[in-house]
């Protein structure tokens, strides 16, 4: 016996002008591009990549961890993997904490190895903190129409993790360009940033949560 | 799925009838009665169809669809948290002899008693193992899909679903009756 619900899905889904894969891909670089793109414009802007007086070893160390958890963030947190529902709530929550923390730690303990761990004057980190929150701005926006967090099974957590990576790109691409290793001012003006993607994401989903519940 | 997603309008017949009976099934335990279940399984599918572009290759497909449809319960859209209730109405058969009965009128006050026994000895479990022996034994998934729907272990649904099978063969044996609920959950229940 035919099901009776069949017949109006067949003909809504040969109507459907719902985008295909390729299509939603297709966006997707598109999105990604232009997150890039507007990210790289304001980082030229902001004067680009300045050596200054540091090794290039420690620019090098430094930008290098924070590919690696920018990396890292978008495998756990922004790919889904081959699930729809996304990776496993504790490695995307493991990823996001021990990414803010070990970039903070490897930055300030690099710096001091290199011996440009004492503060500057007159950089406390308010640069980094705005530059920081702005450079993330767009892949963020890129990142949440990406993953889709409304639809996650925790979308708090799937909106700290893609605030997280959001997070992590800035703090690489702030590494070219600032010169102080100092702890308060890396706190300041790096890890902040970070931790405020990584609230604001979580808030946006808790938002999709409470239109849930409520 | 993978199919559809790419493009192709005549895979989606396939989706629906794979997904189907076990979909509405689970739809009508999530929302507490069969009025309206043909309605909520429409417009779970028709998210699906919506959000084919979204489908990961090779992506196990009911604990997404499962997921949508929960989603779509939490959404505003439930009717209350009634466990499912039976039909069974005893009181309009009272006075009534057997040999008033069709054969189809037995036949249905019989699966009626037999789902309010059922009921009560799923009643008797914890509500994590309920959960997982239903999407097992009613609404056919694997012990994989399962997992990945709940966001847990494969060992997790395994241990909860070997406890609810536990706690209803003592529940089964305590009321003297048979619940006929045996088997390994890729030996689905014959229709």
């Amino acid at each position: 016996m035919r099901d009776p619900v069949l017949d109006e899905l067949v003909r809504a889904a040969t109507e459907s002008t719902a985008p295909t894969r390729s299509q939603v891909r297709q966006r997707r670089a598109l999105f990604v591009a232009v997150a890039a793109a507007v990210s790289g414009l304001i980082f030229l802007a902001m004067g680009g990549v300045r050596v200054g007086a540091r090794p290039l070893g420690l620019i090098g160390s430094t930008f290098a961890a924070g590919v690696v958890a920018f990396g890292a963030l978008l495998w756990s947190g922004v790919s889904r993997g081959g699930s729809m529902l996304g990776r496993p709530r504790k490695l995307i929550a493991a990823t996001v904490a021990a990414s803010a923390l070990g970039l903070f730690a490897w930055k300030v303990g690099i710096s001091g190895l290199f011996d440009r761990a004492e503060p500057i004057p007159g950089r406390p980190g308010l640069r980094c903190l705005g530059l920081g929150a702005l450079i993330a701005l767009a892949p963020f926006s890129a990142f949440v129409q990406a993953r889709r967090i409304y639809d996650a099974a925790d979308p708090r957590l799937a909106g700290a993790g893609v605030g997280a990576a959001a997070g992590a790109f800035a703090w690489a691409v702030l590494d070219l360009w600032c010169p102080s290793g100092d702890l308060a001012h890396v706190a300041l003006g790096h890890l902040v940033p970070m931790l405020m993607w990584i609230t604001i994401g979580a808030l946006l989903g808790m938002s999709a949560l409470r239109r849930r519940l409520s | 799925m993978d199919r559809f997603a790419d493009g192709d309008a005549s895979a989606f017949a396939e989706v629906f009838n794979a997904v189907a009976p076990g979909l509405r099934r689970y739809l009508r335990r999530l929302f507490g009665s069969s009025d309206g279940v043909d309605d909520l399984l429409n417009d779970v599918m028709l998210k699906v169809i919506a959000q084919r572009g979204q489908f990961i290759p090779g992506a196990r497909v009911r604990p997404w669809i499962f997921r949508i449809a929960k989603n779509y319960f939490i959404d505003g859209t439930r009717r209350g948290r009634h466990v499912l209730e039976t039909r069974g109405d005893l009181d309009e058969v009272q006075g009534n002899t057997m040999e008033h009965y069709t054969t189809s009128q037995y036949d249905e006050l019989c699966a009626r008693e037999l789902g309010s026994i059922a009921q009560a000895r799923l009643d008797t479990l914890a509500p994590a193992q309920r959960q997982v022996f239903e999407l097992i034994v009613f609404d056919g998934l694997t012990h994989a899909e399962v997992a990945e729907f709940l966001a847990i272990t494969v060992m997790s649904v395994k241990l909860r679903f070997h406890r609810a099978r536990q706690a209803l063969r003592i529940a089964t044996a305590s009321g003297n009756s048979s619940s006929g609920l045996d088997g390994e959950p890729d030996e689905r229940p014959s229709p």
